[in-house]
C-alpha cells in the first residue's frame, strides 16, 4: 500500500512537469540525424550537439542519434566528442532538417585540447554516479600477465572494489557481484569471470565502449541493485577491412571487422585463447608416461565475439552480435596392464553464450525506437567418472560409475525502448522487457554399471533439483528535462514484477536526478533510487567460484530491495580536469546468503540452505579524471562503510561485509611520452579484507554424550571449538600495488606493431590473499622437539612482468 | 626533463630486451610462496562450561575447562580445571556444589546427585562456577514444559525415494504451544539387548524433507523449532529405508531450551563450515555462559513406542 502511493505520487510529479512545461509559442524545427566517426562508420554515442546560439543542446543516444528542436531562426552547431575534432554548422532553421554527422578523430593531441571547449562537462549533465570508461583508456593501464581486462580497469574507479588479489569481480558501494547487471550489447551475461575470477570474459579488442552506473540509476535501468555496466561491441568498419591482433604470455586475440557492403553492411569477429594447455602438453603426457600410464590433463579459455551490422535506410538499421565463451579444465588417465584397462576422466567446464538481434527504427525526426530480442544462458557442468574392464575366469567384467553435475541459467528475453526528444529541454525514454528465466539449480547425474559375470548392476538416475522457470517484466518513463538555465531534473518511474510458480511480484521504482548550477560552475547533484532484483547468486562470501547457483525469487525467498540516495559536488578545472565529490547511503534488505554451515555442495533444496537479512553502505568519494592531453588518468579516493544483518548469522549481530574497506585509493596515469613510446602506471590502496578469525578455542562438549558398550563414557565426546567474537572480526594487511606499464609503437605503411612491457605489482608487495593457521615444526635427528602455531599470511601474485605484441593492419 | 633519458632509450633496442628479461628473471622467484606471520586476534582466557540437565536424570555433570588464544597449542587434559567452586542453584536456591570428578568421567569434571531437576519444568537452573584467576562464570537455562506427540503412525513401504527403492515413514503430530518459542529434539531408535542384559538405544537413519527440521550434533537428533507454527498442530514425517520391529522401536521427543538448541545448530555448523574450508565462512558456537564460553541447556525427555 505504502509502495502504491510512493509510485502514485511519483508519477504524478513525473506528469506534472512533462504537462506543466511552457509550450513553445514560436513556430519550431527539428535538426537530427546519427552521428559516426569518419573512418570506420561506428556510432558514437553520448556525442555533445549544442546551439550556440540559443545555448541549447542534447547528445546522441546509445546508436548515435540526436535530435533538437529550435524555434525558426539561425543556428551554429557545434558537435563535440572527446578524441575527435569538433565540428561546426551553420544553418538557417526554417524547416525540419536531417543532418547526419561525421567527426574525424583528433590528429595532434593540443588540437583535442582546444576544440574540446563545447564538450559537455561533468556539471552539466544530470545523471551522477557514472563513469565512462573509454576502452583505449583500458587499454592503456598496466594489466596482470599483459591481459587488458575491463572490469580490472572498473576496480580502479572510486566506489568499485576488487574482491581479493588478482580478483576480476566487482563489489560497487558495499554490494556484491551478483547486484551488478552486465549487459554485453544489452544482453545479461551472468558469469564474467574466466580463470576462478582471475580475468573477465570481455576481449577488449572486440569492446566499443564501457559505462559503469552505480547510484542515481535512471529509470531505464532495473534488475539490480549496485550497478549496470553497459558494454557495448563494436560494430565493425563500415569503410575498409583491417585486422588486429595482440600475442600474449597466456593468450592471443585475433580480431576482423570491414565492410560487407561499404556504408551498408559491416561485421566484426574477435576471438581470444590461452594456450598454457597447448604449450605444456607434451609436458604433461610425458608425466603420465613415467608414471606409466596414458594420459593428458589442462586449462584453457577461449571467447569469441561476432557483430553484423546492416543500414537498410536511414530510418532503419538490424544488429545481430553473439558471443561465447567457455573454460574448461579436463583430466584423463587411461592404465593398461596384461589386458585390464583402468580409465578415469574428470571435467570442470563453464561459461556464457549471448546473442542480440536489435532492430533501430527512426519514426520521425523526434521518436526513435529499438526493439532487441536476447538469448543468454549460463552453464556449469562437472563430473568424473571411472571405468574398469578385467579378465575373470569365465568372462570379461566391466564397471563404470559416473557423476554429472550440471547448472545454470537461461534467458530468453525482448525488449522494446524509444527515446522522444520533443524539445531541447526534455528528453523521454519509455519501453518496455520481458524475459522468460530457466534456472537449474543443479542437479547430479548418476550412472552406476556393471556388466559381467561377476556382477550385473544398473542405475541411472538424477538427483537434486528440477529447473525452475519464472518470467520477469519491466516498464519504465523517465524524462531528462531542463528547467531554467540551472536546474536540471531526471525523474522517472521504472515498474518491474516477477511470476515463479504461482506467485506473481510487482514493485514500483521511483527515480529521481537532480542538477543544480552553483556559482563558478559548481554543480549540486542529489539523486535517489529504489531498485528490486529478482535473481541472486547464491555464493560464501570467499572466493566465487563457477559453480555458484544463479537463483530465483520463489514463494519462500523473497526479491532483494535497495534504496540508494546520493548527494554531491561536481566541477571542471581549467576544461581539463573534471571533479565530482560524492556521498552515498544504500540500504538493502531481503539479502540472499547461505546459513551458517551450509555450502552448495548439499543435495537438499536450495531454499533450506539460505537466509534472508539486510545491509547497508555508506560512503564518500573522490573522483579526479584528466581526460584530454599527453597526461591523462584519475585519482580515486573512497572513504567506506559497508554492513550485513541477519538473523541467522552471527547469531543476529550486525557485522562487517567482508568487502567492507575504509580507504580504498586508486592512481591511474598515462604518459604519452613521443608518438612511439606511451608510459603508463596504477597504485592501488585498499584497507585490508575482513575475514574471520577465531579468537578462542577450548574444548566443546556434545550435548548427547554416548555411553560405550562397557558402561563408560566415550572418549569420542568432545571436539575442538573455536569462538568468533564477531563475523569478519580481523583485517588483513592492508592491499597496495603498484603497477607500470611502456608502450612502443612501431609504424609502417598500413600496419602498426606495439610492444608492451608491463610489470604487476612492481615493488613485489606481498598482498595478502587468505589467513590460515599453521603449525610451524622444529625437527632435529628426525624428531620434532618443538612446535609452534603461527597464522600464516598467503601471497598470491609477487612481481610479475609481462610482455606482449599488438598489430594492426 | 625527468624523462630525457626515457625519451632516447627507445633508440636503444638492447635496453628493451635487458629490461624484459630482467623482468622475467626476478618474477619467477618465489612465485607462489611467500608467507608472512601477523599477530592473531585479541583473546582472552575465559572459564569454559558445558552441562546438560534432563528432567529425567539425577545426575548432573558439568565439564568446565578453560579457554586458549588461537596460537597456543592445547596439551592434552591441559584445559581441565580442577580448582573451582562449582554450583548448582534452581530458582535462586542453591542446591549443591558439584564434586571435582576422576578422568573417568571425561570429558566431565564435576559432578553432583540430586533430584532437584527431576520434574522440575518450568523452572529456571543457573551453575556458577568460581574460579581465584579466572573469576566467575554462570549460566542460566529453564527447563521446557514437556510437549506430548498427539498422533504417531507408521506406514510400510509409503513411498519410493530417490534411488527408487521403497520407504517405510513415520507421520508424528504434536500441538505446539501458542506464545512462546518452543524448540524441539528427537530421534527414532531400537533398542539393542547385549547379552549382559544392559538395554541400548541404537540411532535409525531416517530421512525428511521437512524445511523446519534441521540436522542436530553428530546426526544424531534432528532439530526442529516453532518459528513457522507457533501455536499450531504440527505434523512431520520421517523416512525410513526398512523399519525392523523385531527390535522396539521409539521416538525419543524433546522439549529444550532455546540455549541447548542453539548450541547443537552451532556446532553441526562450526563442523561443517571447517570440513568445507573456503567454501563456507566459519561459524562461532553459541555460548550463553556469563564472562565465559560454553552452554547449559537442559531438555525434557518423553519416550513414544512406534506400533508397527
Amino acid at each position: 500500500m505504502k509502495q502504491g502511493v510512493y509510485a502514485y505520487s511519483s508519477l504524478l510529479f513525473l506528469f506534472s512537469i512533462l504537462f506543466l512545461s511552457p509550450l513553445a509559442a514560436q513556430q519550431k524545427y527539428t535538426i537530427s540525424g546519427y552521428i559516426e566517426d569518419s573512418d570506420s562508420g561506428e556510432k558514437l554515442l553520448a556525442v555533445n550537439v549544442f546551439d550556440l546560439k540559443s545555448q541549447a543542446g542534447g547528445i546522441t543516444n546509445t546508436y548515435g542519434f540526436y535530435s533538437l528542436t529550435l524555434p525558426k531562426d539561425s543556428v551554429v552547431l557545434s558537435v563535440s566528442y572527446v578524441g575527435y575534432q569538433t565540428e561546426y554548422f551553420r544553418l538557417y532553421l526554417d524547416k525540419d532538417v536531417t543532418l547526419n554527422i561525421r567527426l574525424n578523430a583528433a590528429i595532434e593531441l593540443e588540437t583535442v585540447e582546444v576544440v574540446a571547449d563545447e564538450l559537455e562537462t561533468i556539471e552539466q549533465r544530470t545523471e551522477m554516479s557514472t563513469v565512462d570508461v573509454p576502452v583505449e583508456q583500458i587499454k592503456k593501464i598496466p594489466a596482470l600477465l599483459g591481459e587488458v581486462d575491463v572490469f580490472k580497469a572498473l576496480q580502479l574507479l572510486p566506489g568499485v572494489q576488487s574482491g581479493g588479489e588478482g580478483q576480476s569481480g566487482l563489489y560497487v558501494r558495499g554490494g556484491s557481484p551478483d547486484q551488478n547487471l552486465v549487459l554485453l550489447d544489452g544482453v545479461p551475461v551472468y558469469n564474467a569471470s574466466h580463470l576462478f575470477g582471475f580475468f573477465s570474459v570481455f576481449n577488449a579488442d572486440a569492446i566499443k565502449d564501457v559505462k559503469l552506473t552505480k547510484g542515481g540509476f535512471p529509470a531505464r535501468y532495473g534488475g539490480r541493485l549496485s550497478s549496470v555496466i553497459e558494454i557495448g561491441m563494436k560494430e565493425g568498419d563500415m569503410k575498409e577491412w583491417h585486422s588486429s591482433g595482440t600475442v600474449g604470455i597466456i593468450a592471443s586475440k585475433f580480431t576482423f571487422e570491414g565492410p560487407i557492403k561499404k556504408d551498408k553492411t559491416s561485421m566484426i569477429v574477435s576471438a581470444r585463447r590461452t594456450y598454457i594447455d597447448l604449450l605444456a602438453r607434451p609436458l604433461i603426457k610425458a608425466g603420465f608416461r613415467s608414471n606409466g600410464t596414458e594420459g593428458n590433463a589442462g586449462y584453457f579459455f577461449h571467447d569469441f565475439n561476432a557483430k553484423v551490422n546492416h543500414k537498410f535506410s536511414e530510418k532503419d538499421r538490424v544488429y545481430f552480435s553473439v558471443y561465447t565463451g567457455k573454460d574448461k579444465f579436463f583430466f584423463r588417465e587411461e592404465d593398461s596392464e596384461d589386458g585390464d584397462v583402468s580409465k578415469a576422466d574428470f571435467k570442470l567446464g563453464w561459461g556464457n553464450l549471448t546473442s542480440a538481434m536489435r532492430w533501430n527504427h527512426l519514426w520521425n525526426n523526434k521518436l526513435f525506437s529499438n526493439v532487441t530480442a536476447t538469448y543468454s544462458r549460463y552453464q556449469f557442468d562437472t563430473g568424473f567418472s571411472e571405468f574398469d574392464e578385467y579378465r575373470e575366469s569365465d568372462g570379461v567384467q566391466k564397471d563404470k560409475v559416473g557423476l554429472e553435475y550440471t547448472s545454470g541459467i537461461n534467458d530468453w528475453a525482448g525488449r522494446i525502448d524509444f527515446d522522444y526528444f520533443p524539445n531541447p529541454n526534455h528528453y523521454i525514454r519509455f519501453g518496455a522487457n520481458v524475459i522468460q528465466h530457466t534456472f537449474k539449480p543443479g542437479s547430479f547425474d548418476l550412472e552406476i554399471r556393471s556388466e559381467g559375470p561377476s556382477d550385473n548392476y544398473v542405475l541411472d538416475t538424477i538427483l537434486g533439483q528440477s529447473n525452475v522457470n519464472a518470467q520477469e517484466f519491466a516498464l519504465y518513463v523517465e524524462d531528462d528535462m531542463r528547467i531554467g538555465s540551472q536546474l536540471k531534473v531526471n525523474a522517472g518511474l521504472h515498474v518491474s514484477g516477477f511470476n515463479v510458480s504461482g506467485k506473481f511480484y510487482y514493485s514500483f521504482q521511483p527515480r529521481l536526478g537532480l542538477r543544480y548550477l552553483l556559482p563558478r560552475n559548481v554543480a549540486l547533484k542529489a539523486s535517489f533510487a529504489t531498485m528490486r532484483q529478482y535473481v541472486q547468486l547464491l555464493t560464501n562470501e570467499g572466493v566465487g567460484f563457477p559453480t555458484d547457483l544463479w537463483l530465483p525469487t520463489t514463494k519462500r525467498v523473497k526479491p532483494q530491495d535497495a534504496w540508494q540516495a546520493a548527494l554531491g559536488l561536481a566541477k571542471t578545472f581549467d576544461k581539463k580536469y573534471e571533479l565530482s565529490i560524492e556521498g552515498y547511503y544504500k540500504k538493502m534488505s531481503t539479502l540472499l546468503a547461505y546459513r551458517e554451515g551450509s555450502s552448495l555442495f548439499e543435495l537438499n533444496d536450495w531454499q533450506d540452505r539460505v537466509t534472508q537479512g539486510d545491509g547497508d553502505a555508506y560512503g564518500i568519494e573522490v573522483f579526479l579524471q584528466k581526460k584530454k592531453g599527453r597526461f591523462t588518468g584519475w585519482l580515486g579516493y573512497t572513504l567506506a562503510w559497508a554492513w550485513r544483518e541477519f538473523d541467522d548469522l552471527n547469531f543476529g549481530k550486525r557485522y562487517p561485509f567482508k568487502y567492507d574497506r575504509r580507504h580504498d585509493v586508486s592512481i591511474v596515469a598515462s604518459y604519452k611520452l613521443t608518438e612511439r613510446i606511451n608510459l603508463s602506471a596504477t597504485w592501488v590502496y585498499g584497507t585490508g579484507n575482513a575475514v574471520t578469525l577465531a579468537n578462542s578455542r577450548y574444548s566443546g562438549t556434545y550435548p548427547n554424550v554416548d555411553l560405550e558398550y562397557n558402561g563408560r563414557l566415550s572418549p569420542w565426546n568432545d571436539f575442538e571449538a573455536e569462538f568468533y567474537a564477531d563475523r569478519n572480526n580481523f583485517r588483513m594487511r592492508a592491499y597496495h600495488r603498484l603497477d607500470v606499464g611502456i608502450e612502443i609503437v612501431k609504424k609502417k605503411r598500413n600496419f602498426t606493431g606495439t610492444w608492451v612491457f608491463g610489470a604487476y605489482n612492481a615493488y613485489n608487495r606481498r598482498n595478502p590473499y587468505f589467513i590460515t593457521v599453521d603449525t610451524e615444526r622444529t625437527v632435529r635427528n628426525g624428531t620434532v622437539v618443538e612446535s609452534e602455531r603461527v597464522l600464516k599470511q598467503i601471497n598470491l601474485f609477487p612481481f610479475i612482468p609481462s610482455i606482449s605484441y599488438r598489430f594492426e593492419y | 626533463m625527468p624523462f630525457n633519458s626515457l625519451y632516447h632509450m627507445h633508440r636503444n633496442r638492447q635496453w628493451i630486451w635487458i629490461l624484459a628479461l630482467a623482468f622475467l628473471g626476478t618474477g619467477c622467484q618465489n612465485f607462489f610462496s611467500t608467507t608472512l606471520k601477523v599477530d592473531p586476534p585479541d583473546h582472552e582466557d575465559q572459564l569454559v562450561l558445558h552441562a546438560f540437565l534432563s528432567d529425567t536424570d539425577s545426575i548432573v555433570l558439568a565439564s568446565v575447562t578453560r579457554s586458549f588464544a588461537l596460537l597456543e597449542d592445547i596439551k592434552e587434559d591441559q584445559d581441565y580445571i580442577t580448582d573451582a567452586k562449582v554450583s548448582l542453584f534452581r530458582d535462586g536456591e542453591k542446591v549443591g556444589d558439584l564434586d571435582a570428578l576422576s578422568d573417568e568421567f571425561r570429558p566431565y569434571n564435576y559432578g553432583i546427585i540430586t533430584d532437584a531437576t527431576k520434574g522440575q519444568n518450568g523452572s529456571e537452573f543457573e551453575i556458577r562456577v568460581e574460579h581465584p584467576t579466572l573469576g566467575t562464570a554462570t549460566a542460566q537455562a529453564t527447563m521446557p514444559k514437556h510437549v506430548p506427540i498427539t498422533k504417531m503412525e507408521f506406514t510400510k513401504d509409503a513411498i519410493l525415494d530417490e534411488f527408487g527403492e521403497r520407504s517405510d515413514v513415520v507421520d508424528i503430530t504434536f500441538v505446539d504451544p501458542g506464545g512462546e518459542r518452543n524448540f524441539y529434539e528427537f530421534a527414532l531408535v531400537f533398542t539393542d539387548t547385549l547379552s549382559s542384559g544392559r538395554v541400548y538405544f541404537n540411532q535409525v537413519y531416517t530421512f525428511f524433507t521437512d524445511p523446519n527440521i534441521r540436522d542436530g550434533v553428530n546426526y544424531e537428533y534432528n532439530l526442529l523449532n516453532d518459528d513457522t507454527f507457533d501455536g499450531r498442530e504440527y505434523q512431520f514425517r520421517l523416512s525410513a529405508n526398512t523399519l525392523d520391529f523385531s527390535e522396539d522401536i521409539y521416538l525419543i521427543w524433546r522439549s529444550v531450551s532455546e540455549s541447548s538448541f542453539l548450541y547443537s545448530k552451532s556446532v553441526l555448523n562450526q563442523l561443517d563450515a571447517r570440513d568445507l574450508g573456503t567454501f563456507a565462512d566459519p561459524v562461532s558456537v553459541f555460548s550463553n555462559v556469563n564472562n565465559g564460553l560454553g552452554v547449559l541447556g537442559i531438555k525434557s525427555e518423553q519416550l513414544y513406542r512406534l506400533d508397527n
